[in-house]
């Protein structure tokens, strides 16, 4: 098609040009040949009684190289003037070829002749050869011909190994595309590195694939783990039920097995909000309610609040935190990734445990970090801990809904931050840094 | 007291309904948007339960026709979990509380009365009473018996709010709102931590405590 099209552009330029060069330079000699004729026209009309043929010659006489030939033919059909023979014909336009001219032409080719009349009876014809245009012309078109053979055979060349390639690239998204349609979803679109919009294009595709699959194994891993983590609370429900049927006799007795049903429902209920929220928050149906939120403030008042609860369970919480930072967010979900950090080292550090709350600047973030001295994360479970139901060996008996961390980092994504773990030699050192904030 | 409920889930609507009636109200339900509108604006109701998505007409555009009627009645909104946008737009638009589904019914039943005998703005007294308990407001100051007590802010906080609704349930998550504004449940007890420590405060050592623990419900202090 685009082949088709450069070659129709070649081709409409070389008729363009050719039927430009060719009626320009004819247009030039007719416009000599007219004024010659009107030149003569208009003296034979000032001096009619002068002789006409004489005339004629004075004008043949006065010429250089690229004089015009005359033909003055009398009333009586006689050849009384001129440098060439020309049959009598009709008024205007002709184009006689050199065989066709009589004696006293003096060069080769076509001419050129417009044949009028002069005064009342003479007819004159004035003619110039136009051989050197028609071989301009020649010359031009066969230029032209070649010019338009290569052209259309390098556009052919170029256009095929376009689309080859276009057409190779094509092939590769497809076959990616047809592997990815089977269920193999770590299948990606090559990349040339040539930096072209295919690679764009591939990148973006390989891009969205990622996502694709990381949210597919993120399902499948949710699935497998609500059916896991809620079984355990359920069967208890259920035990718990099963047994208050059977066994209880008072009031009472029903009463305790009613409370310790709606705890572990209550404990259900939670995971499920908690899942929600963060499936909500993931997919950006939960989108922040965008707000200037004073993080200092933010810090300090949770902390005060867990003051009490951190000191009962011997716990030591302190905030190096007085610079004020505003940032843009959801005050509430980040109200709730805070706590859900204090609670995280709250649960799984011994008492005498110290928890650090910092608020620091760094660079154009604001960075929270929630440190404790804690006996900390293999180095390999770091990154893991983030992940939904994920819990450490060692924690598997602590209460929890081993969501409360996956919660932190759906709120630091839903606000555009990064969130890291890292070793605080000893303990555990989690950091989130929140974009683009503002010190005030 | 006069109960309007609009909700279009049914059995959520009759479980307010019953539990309502047992406790001898009279409630009123309806099960869309419109027909809600229509009973909100023509019957005298002391309360509006309203579901915050219904057929026909939404509950944000039911409160907001009421209140540019002048409607004052006390409105709750009712939402899902997903509703931490919800709850701002519900009070936004003219509701006075909103609760999160699934509820407990003591939660509902607290709210309620916590709405209901809610005093207006242009009577809050400067001085709250409850039995022996003094809380001056502009002064920040509290005493029991005539002895002053020491209270940190929050407590201070906590015991104002259980002083406005003295003598009423009000439930943990009221408590985590008002004076913690935490709009979501933590799983620390930090109410229970700081109730507590509020009764060691204000109560002596032998009596009972002035502050009410209700079983399943919340808290009430003896007014």
């Amino acid at each position: 098609m685009t082949a088709a099209l450069v070659m129709a552009a070649i081709v409409v330029h070389g008729i363009v040009v050719y039927a430009f060069v060719t009626s320009t330079t004819e247009q030039r000699v007719r416009n000599d040949i007219e004024a010659e004729m009107s030149a003569l026209q208009s003296e034979v009309a000032k001096r009619p009684t002068h002789d006409i043929a004489r005339l004629v010659d004075d004008r043949l006489r006065g010429h250089g190289p690229y004089r015009f030939a005359y033909s003055l033919i009398s009333p009586a059909q006689a050849h009384v003037a001129g440098d060439i023979w020309l049959k009598p014909g009709n008024a205007g336009w002709t184009r006689i070829d050199r065989s066709d001219s009589g004696e006293g032409s003096s060069s080769d080719g076509d001419v050129l002749v417009l044949t009028a009349k002069l005064g009342p009876d003479y007819v004159l014809s004035i003619g110039r050869n136009i051989h050197w245009i028609v071989e301009v012309e020649d010359e031009l078109f066969e230029i032209l011909i070649w010019t338009l053979l290569g052209s259309i055979t390098m556009a052919g060349a170029a256009a095929y190994m376009v689309n080859r390639a276009i057409a190779h690239r094509i092939d590769s998204v497809t076959t990616t595309a047809g592997y990815i349609m089977q269920g193999d979803l770590t299948q990606r679109v090559p990349i040339t590195g040539s930096g072209d919009e295919f690679d764009h294009l591939s990148s973006t595709l390989n891009e969205m694939l990622g996502r694709l699959q990381q949210l597919m194994e993120s399902l499948e891993q949710v699935s497998n783990d609500i059916a896991h983590d809620l079984r355990t609370p359920l069967a208890r429900l259920r035990q718990g039920l099963d047994r208050a049927r059977t066994t209880a006799e008072t009031p009472d007795a029903f009463c305790v097995a009613i409370d310790n049903a709606l705890a572990e429902a209550d404990a259900m209920l939670s995971t499920f909000t908690a899942l929600l929220r963060i499936a909500q928050m993931e997919s950006g149906a939960l989108r922040p309610a965008l707000q200037s939120v004073d993080l200092n403030e933010l810090v300090h008042s949770i902390a005060d609040a867990y003051e009490l609860n951190a000191s009962e369970t011997g716990h030591q919480l302190a905030v190096a935190s007085t610079v004020q930072l505003h940032i843009e967010g959801d005050r509430n979900l980040l109200a709730q990734a805070i706590v859900n950090l204090i609670e995280n080292a709250l649960t799984h550090t011994p008492s005498g445990t110290r928890i650090a709350l910092d608020l620091s600047q760094v660079g154009d973030s604001t960075r929270l970090s929630v440190a404790d001295n804690g006996p900390g994360v293999p180095a390999g479970e770091r990154e893991k801990i983030f992940r939904r139901f994920y819990r450490l060996e060692t924690s598997r008996t602590t209460p929890g809904t081993g969501l409360g961390l996956s919660l932190v980092a759906a709120v630091v994504r839903a606000h555009r931050g990064k969130l890291a773990a890292f070793d605080n030699h000893p303990g555990l050192r989690i950091e989130i840094d929140f974009p683009g904030q503002t010190a005030t | 007291m006069k109960v309007l409920v609009v909700e279009d889930d049914r059995e959520t609507a009759n479980y307010i309904k019953s539990g309502l009636e047992e406790q001898g109200h009279v409630v009123d339900a309806a099960g869309n948007g419109r027909d809600g509108l229509f009973l909100a604006a023509g019957e005298k109701y002391d309360i509006i339960i309203i579901d915050r998505r219904l057929p026909e007409l939404d509950g944000l555009s039911i409160v907001k026709t009421l209140r540019a009627a002048g409607v004052r009645t006390p409105v709750i909104f009712l939402t899902t979990m997903t509703g931490v946008r919800d709850r701002v737009e519900g009070l936004e638009a003219g509701a006075d509380d909103y609760l999160l589904k699934p509820f407990a019914f003591s939660e509902l039943i607290a709210r309620l009365n916590a709405l209901v005998r809610r005093p207006a703005m242009s009577d809050m007294p400067a001085v709250l009473r409850a039995g022996d308990l003094e809380m001056d407001l502009v002064a920040r100051k509290v005493s029991r018996a005539g002895h002053d007590v020491h209270l940190q802010p929050r407590e201070f906080r906590l015991l104002e709010f259980l002083m406005r609704h003295a003598g009423r349930v009000v439930t943990r998550t009221m408590l985590l709102e008002a004076v913690w504004d935490f709009h979501f449940d933590p799983k620390t007890n930090i109410v229970e931590t700081h109730v507590s420590r509020l009764r060691s405060k204000l109560d002596d050592a032998d009596g009972e405590s002035i502050i009410e623990t209700v079983r399943g419900s919340g808290y009430r202090l003896r007014g």
